[in-house]
């Protein structure tokens, strides 16, 4: 992801005259620490370094590429903390990586004293990214599944 | 090992060698149910599992640098207890943690090269001063270890400030004595191998602690050289890196004590500057080549309290 050095932003602050500063914002918004873009930014990022496709992950999560477009630029914000689950299990995330995700997004990283988070931690930590298998194993023990029956 | 729409397969899966990257499929009795097989290339064991299944190429070398590869999952389960606040001084392997549940902050460490079996011991058997070890959790790739957090300023930043007195820098060497002391004559010695002014912490309440076991070993007394060459430059004993005909020991840990104290007392090796007056003379001996010839930590404690009564 493109970054300017927070140092370089600095200096151009440190040169700027009050009435620069809408300029300033203006030119340099993509860089600013956006907590928006951090989200986006990293589900990328990672789903680089792993070089699958965000249409693939779309896919395997159960979002159309327009929807999941918008989750994913933070668009259309969402509180199901499910769909970012799903995008992170879609997109072969490691526990870790998709508790950073959920951080960034402002949700509860998976926790392990709750029996359905422990189970989905399971699953990711055993490379289990098959959706139907994970919902499987929450259904099994009576908990709600990851998947959806509506299309969105 | 992953799926490859571009190899021509009977299986869906083209299953590659992890260590030579041979196909296996192709490799005769080969078939995915076994389990796992080993490549007739090179005969490494490959597993052959859904957890073994990659989208690309660069999903599996991604894995490879992956801390947490490999947990078991009550380890793994563990771990997700302690929530990642911050990299200590901006490295990826050290991360400042919180626990869930007590909200008390701990230091997480990933390490590559490690001796599991100094931090079990530690963990059961805790030495005073030193970091408590709270979890030691292994992967494919990484030993994570949870380890109390010791807050404070290490030498390296009371440097930045200028150097020690000489009454400072014998009082924290003291300190450092009495925790080698409790290392050295454990039923089995550790050696810590990496005194240095970075691993020794002051607290605010001029406690001192010595941290960093990643480079300690068990002191094996029939060994005539180490076989990892680890230490710091200029801290390691000559025994340490190669030199010599002896491997490291209890000795060299006093090597590196002697040189912290030279860089305590005027911020220099002795190559550069010595260290002024009595303490020169212990410092001497501490450094000497010959590790026969250097301090016991029990010896070196009292010569340090002598000088201190004078």
């Amino acid at each position: 992801m493109q970054k300017k050095p927070t140092t370089e932003l600095n200096n151009i602050l440190g040169k700027a005259k009050p009435d620069q500063l809408d300029q300033y914002f203006k030119e340099n918004k993509k860089y600013m620490a956006d907590p928006q873009k951090g989200f986006y930014y990293y589900m990328k990022d990672v789903l680089c370094e792993k070089n699958i496709k965000l249409k693939d992950a779309y896919s395997f999560a159960g979002f159309t590429e327009s929807y999941g477009g918008q989750i994913l630029r933070m668009e259309k914000p969402t509180k199901d903390r499910d769909k970012i689950i799903r995008l992170c299990i879609a997109g072969h995330f490691s526990w870790d990586e998709t508790n950073r995700a959920l951080k960034l997004y402002g949700m509860n990283e998976l926790y392990a004293k709750n029996e359905r988070d422990a189970c989905i931690i399971v699953a990711i930590n055993n490379r289990i990214y098959d959706m139907s298998e994970i919902d499987e194993m929450l259904m099994q023990r009576g908990f709600q599944k990851l998947t959806e029956d509506e299309k969105k | 090992m992953l799926i490859n729409p571009e190899v021509d397969a009977e299986d869906d899966v083209a299953w590659i060698c992890d260590q030579c990257g041979a196909m296996l499929n192709i490799q005769e009795g080969f078939r995915q149910q076994r389990g796992e097989w080993a490549c007739t290339e090179c005969g490494f064991v490959n597993k052959i599992a859904q957890s073994e299944l990659y989208q690309t190429e660069d999903e599996f070398q991604a894995s490879v640098h992956d801390p947490y590869k490999g947990l078991a999952d009550d380890d793994a389960l563990a771990l997700s207890m302690y929530l990642d606040l911050e990299n200590v001084a901006g490295r990826e392997d050290i991360v400042l943690v919180k626990h869930r549940e007590s909200g008390i902050l701990y230091v997480k460490k990933l390490l590559r090269t490690y001796e599991k079996s100094i931090y079990e011991y530690l963990k059961i058997h805790p030495v005073a001063y030193m970091p408590e070890i709270i979890g030691v959790y292994e992967g494919s790739n990484c030993l994570v270890i949870i380890e109390e957090c010791i807050a404070g300023k290490t030498i390296v930043e009371r440097l930045d400030e200028g150097t020690l007195t000489i009454d400072d820098s014998v009082r924290i060497a003291k300190s450092i004595c009495s925790i080698l002391q409790e290392l050295h004559t454990l039923p089995t010695p550790i050696i810590h191998r990496d005194i240095k002014p970075s691993n020794v912490m002051i607290t605010p309440d001029g406690e001192v602690f010595l941290l960093d076991m990643n480079v300690a070993k068990w002191y094996d007394p029939k060994k005539t050289d180490d076989t990892n060459y680890l230490g710091t430059p200029h801290f390691a004993a000559p025994e340490q890196v190669g030199y010599g005909l002896k491997a490291s020991s209890a000795k060299s840990d006093i090597y590196a004590l002697g040189m912290l104290m030279n860089v305590m007392i005027t911020g220099k090796f002795p190559k550069e500057e010595k260290a002024e007056g009595k303490i020169w003379g212990i410092i001497e001996r501490c450094i000497s080549l010959n590790a026969e010839d250097r301090y016991t930590a029990e010896e070196l404690l009292q010569a340090l309290t002598a000088i201190e009564e004078v």
